[in-house]
């Protein structure tokens, strides 16, 4: 028995050791940085593939900077990475793929760093869908609430960072890398990603459903950071008009209606205390709508070419940081130049101004149809789908559960406690 | 903390370990007691440390009223006791439930008091109850406190059971002289503590998505097609299955590792012949409580059918109620109270069972009464849980495709509960008397544990498999009871 014991024992502490080691020192996801080796683990090459979750989680305990952005890949890749003349700091914490589920626990983590004082939520219907509330390797990270080094164990013991960190020493070694995700928005590639995301974008849209407890949910994990005094800024992402086109084309029109006065009901039923240090004019807790067929969103495509490219948008999904700096400018009140100088960039969503941003939205599309050469080509294609719809991408619905609530609750309820009454 | 998390894997459990045994050996018995024990506080309080002193109240409320119990008179302080203990689970449990119901029934506006409920309550609740009849009818004595305390909040079992009777752990504690069999604790320990794992993290974890996405569609008013509504009803009976049974096995192993025997608490439930046979092979030792102190003094099956029957609902009927504070719960123990009664009458025109030269047909039509019963169980509400039945029942038609993965996913359930031994029957070589004895255990063929290297690497690799997969850390199900 007791060989038996030795065997069981050891060979679970030697497998966990072998394979925790070797990802923690190759560091797939480029957080550590203990060791580096040329031609093994100097270029992380697949630091990217948990959509920065890794990363962000670490940040959001040890940043230094005072106004971080959360979002998905909008903010990750349409926000300045650096903004070094931001007072007391800014860093771009997006991660690809996000959820509601994620940026509230992210909310709650970031409540615990005495440093932030503004925190920016980018979001849209994405967010708020049923899809799965976390990405695969969320548990991996610091956003489930564990301690740093309990995460960088996790990570290390961690299936998909081991299959990340193995990709980074092949890649290293053969010097390959992930050429479609670096060449994802090469400017030559660009037309052809504009015209592929009508067709699929409608089929995404086709089954989507907007779950109302997600906004309550994320809204509940920014109460942690208004405890704490922190001014939170959320905005509706300005996404290109083809892709709010696929949206109404298959019926989700009613769900961007729901989703901002669910957030508008969320932020009139808190009054938060004022916050510490504000970024911004106005509440510790704030909405800015800069979608709906406003003028940046209505540039034209790419060229063809490549040549010349849409100056605000890499896809109809993803804009570029010159668009997120122009954002960060219109929440500060500060002047712009055109066209970020019109009224329908960025307006402040509130209860009172549903109605009217969604019909003014409504006429600006209504205009543009009638008016633009790029509508007229794009009704075309959506007409095309209409007559012979592709089959929609269903996925299984997710829904968040009561453990997610009671967790949330219960860690939210400790930062209330912490910051007193 | 949980047992699948990796504060508990890395740093809790080696730690105690390494501090028991070491006291045990170079200090003394009594030692390493008092370290477990606070090792068991300190486990209890990482959840939350405010209702620390909830539990140690009723750790020496219990035991001074054992002491009076055992040395004085049992009347009135035995009422006392199991007054006091129901008034604190009441309190902060069932507060809430029993306030929203006399609003509803008379029209009020009393505002629910909303406490927080403490982990493990209903568990250490039952075992504090167990502990003053046991001490009443003498089956116990009191013992110290030291003993007393950890016989409450011994971590392995103090969140979500086994409920363990007094007689049944305290001489084990109170045995100062016997000889530690490290080999021998850790090996079996360990090993039991791999498939509790693995069944949590790899079977339970998994099934989880497919049973929260229907339950979850039918919480929102979604109507369900017959393929969402059986994939969710059916994984959730794999999900509570694997959750609940593997965190039993996981006790059951931690225990062992300690030295001391925790009883069994499941055997193979998804192959019973009927309700009765379920109640025998399910949560054994809830089941046993129940027939025990309220079932027995109830009357039990002695003054006649019928009135056997009343005591069986009442029992489900309060069985239920002690999962959750919810009229959901109670139709779950109500069906179920429905279930055992049918089995009593069938007993007696059957004695052999309906079906008794089908023996895979009695077992299908139990697991598909169970997993209908599961739904009033996981259902958030009674319209819920009617979109799901309505589902199931085919009015809502086919329905959407699921995808393949849940189908998978039901094929392998099923697979390991009708194919594979459970736990107890793979280690029955190894268990001993006491771990067995509360069950009437019949044990499927298959696979027996010995220790061999290709064993140990096979069962190494196994929980190797189920740590580096413990990403999400899910709570367990019965966490919430």
């Amino acid at each position: 028995m007791r060989r038996y014991a030795l065997t069981l024992a050891g060979a679970a502490a030697g497998f966990l050791l072998l394979f925790g080691s070797f990802t923690f020192l190759v560091d797939p996801y480029d957080v550590t940085g203990w060791v580096t080796i040329d031609g093994v683990n100097e270029r992380k090459t697949r630091a990217h593939e948990d959509g920065y979750r890794v990363r962000v989680g670490h940040r959001l305990l040890d940043t230094e900077a005072g106004t971080i952005v959360l979002g998905s890949s909008r903010v990750a890749d349409g926000f300045p990475r650096e903004m070094p003349d931001w007072p007391g700091g800014y860093e771009n914490l997006g991660m690809a793929g996000t959820s509601a589920f994620e940026l509230a626990r992210a909310s709650v983590i970031g409540s615990r760093n005495e440093n932030l004082r503004c925190v920016i939520i980018g979001m849209d219907l994405r967010e708020f869908g049923t899809y799965p509330r976390a990405h695969a390797t969320y548990w991996i990270t610091p956003l489930t609430g564990m301690p740093p080094l309990f995460s960088h164990v996790q990570t290390s013991l961690s299936p998909n960072a081991f299959a990340r960190a193995a990709q980074t020493v092949i890649d290293n070694a053969t010097g390959g890398s992930d050429e479609k995700w670096e060449n994802a928005y090469a400017p030559e590639l660009l037309p052809g990603r504009f015209e592929e995301e009508i067709e699929k974008r409608y089929r995404g849209y086709s089954d989507y459903v907007y779950d109302p407890a997600r906004v309550r949910f994320l809204f509940r994990g920014i109460d942690a950071l208004l405890a704490q005094g922190v001014q939170v800024t959320v905005f509706v992402h300005p996404v290109h008009a083809w892709q709010e086109e696929a949206a109404r084309r298959v019926g989700m029109e009613p769900y961007e209606d729901a989703l901002r006065r669910d957030i508008t009901a969320e932020i009139a039923a808190r009054v938060p205390s004022e916050a510490r240090e504000p970024c911004f004019d106005g509440p510790a807790l704030q909405a800015w709508d800069f979608g709906g067929y406003q003028d940046v969103s209505l540039s034209a495509p790419p060229d063809p070419s490549g040549d010349p490219e849409n100056p605000y948008y890499y896809v109809p999904a993803h804009y570029r940081p010159v668009l997120g700096e122009a954002i960060l400018t219109r929440m500060r009140g500060q002047e712009q130049e055109p066209p970020f100088d019109t009224a329908s960039f960025g307006r402040h969503l509130t209860a009172d101004a549903v109605d009217t941003l969604m019909a003014e939205a409504e006429e600006r599309r209504q205009a543009w149809l009638v008016d633009d050469e790029w509508a007229h080509y794009v009704t075309d294609r959506f007409d095309a789908l209409d007559a012979d719809p592709p089959a929609p991408e269903r996925e299984a619905r997710h829904y968040l559960n009561r453990d997610d609530f009671r967790q949330l609750e219960r860690d939210v309820a400790r930062a209330e406690r912490q910051a007193g009454p | 903390m949980l047992f699948n998390s990796f504060e508990f894997l890395f740093v809790f459990l080696p730690a105690t370990l390494l501090v028991y045994y070491l006291l045990r050996h170079w200090v003394a018995h009594h030692a390493a007691l008092v370290a477990l024990t606070i090792a068991s506080l300190i486990f209890y309080s990482w959840w939350d440390i405010r209702y620390l002193p909830l539990l140690l109240g009723s750790i020496v409320i219990n035991h001074l009223l054992g002491l009076v119990i055992a040395n004085h008179r049992t009347q009135p302080w035995l009422a006392i006791g199991i007054i006091a203990n129901l008034a604190s689970i009441g309190l902060f449990k069932y507060a809430d439930f029993f306030v929203g119901n006399v609003n509803s029934v008379a029209g009020t506006a009393i505002p629910e008091p909303h406490f927080t409920l403490p982990l493990a309550i209903s568990f250490f609740t039952f075992q504090q109850i167990s502990f003053l009849v046991d001490v009443a009818r003498k089956h116990a004595k009191p013992g110290s406190l030291t003993g007393h305390a950890l016989f409450v909040s011994f971590f392995p079992q103090l969140i979500a059971g086994p409920i363990v009777r007094h007689d049944q752990i305290a001489p084990q504690y109170d045995d100062a002289k016997r000889k530690d069999d490290l080999a021998e604790n850790i090996g079996v320990g360990l090993s039991i503590f791999a498939i509790g794992l693995a069944k949590k993290v790899l079977l339970a974890d998994n099934m989880e998505p497919f049973a929260a996405s229907a339950f979850g569609a039918a919480a929102r008013g979604d109507e369900l097609g017959l393929l969402e509504a059986w994939t969710g009803a059916l994984a959730y009976s794999f999900q509570i299955f694997f959750d609940f049974s593997g965190y039993s096995d996981m006790a059951i192993g931690l225990g062992r590792m300690f030295g001391y025997r925790l009883p069994i608490n499941f055997n193979a439930p998804y192959r019973a012949v009927s309700v009765i046979d379920f109640w025998r092979r399910w949560h054994i030792t809830l089941s046993r409580f129940l027939r025990d102190y309220l079932y027995i003094p109830l009357g039990g099956g002695r003054n006649g059918l019928v009135r056997r029957m009343i005591n069986v609902a009442i029992v489900m009927l309060l069985g239920g109620l002690w999962h959750g504070a919810a009229w959901t719960f109670v139709v779950w123990g109500g069906l179920h109270g429905l279930g055992l009664a049918w089995c009593h009458m069938l007993n007696r025109f059957f004695p052999n069972g309906l079906f008794s030269k089908a023996r895979w047909l009695s077992i299908g039509i139990t697991f598909l009464f169970v997993t209908i019963a599961w739904v009033f169980f996981r259902a958030e509400s009674f319209d819920a849980a009617w979109r799901v039945l309505a589902g199931m029942a085919g009015l809502n038609g086919v329905g959407n495709s699921v995808g393949d993965e849940p189908f998978i996913a039901i094929v392998i359930g099923l697979a390991i509960v009708w194919g594979l031994p459970d736990t107890v029957s793979i280690f029955r070589n190894v268990l001993d008397r006491m771990t067995l004895e509360t069950a009437r255990v019949e044990f499927q063929k298959g696979w027996r544990w010995s220790p061999g290297p290709w064993t140990a690497t096979g069962l190494a690799f196994l929980l190797f498999l189920a740590i580096v997969n413990a990403w999400t850390t899910a709570e367990f199900i019965y966490y919430n009871f």
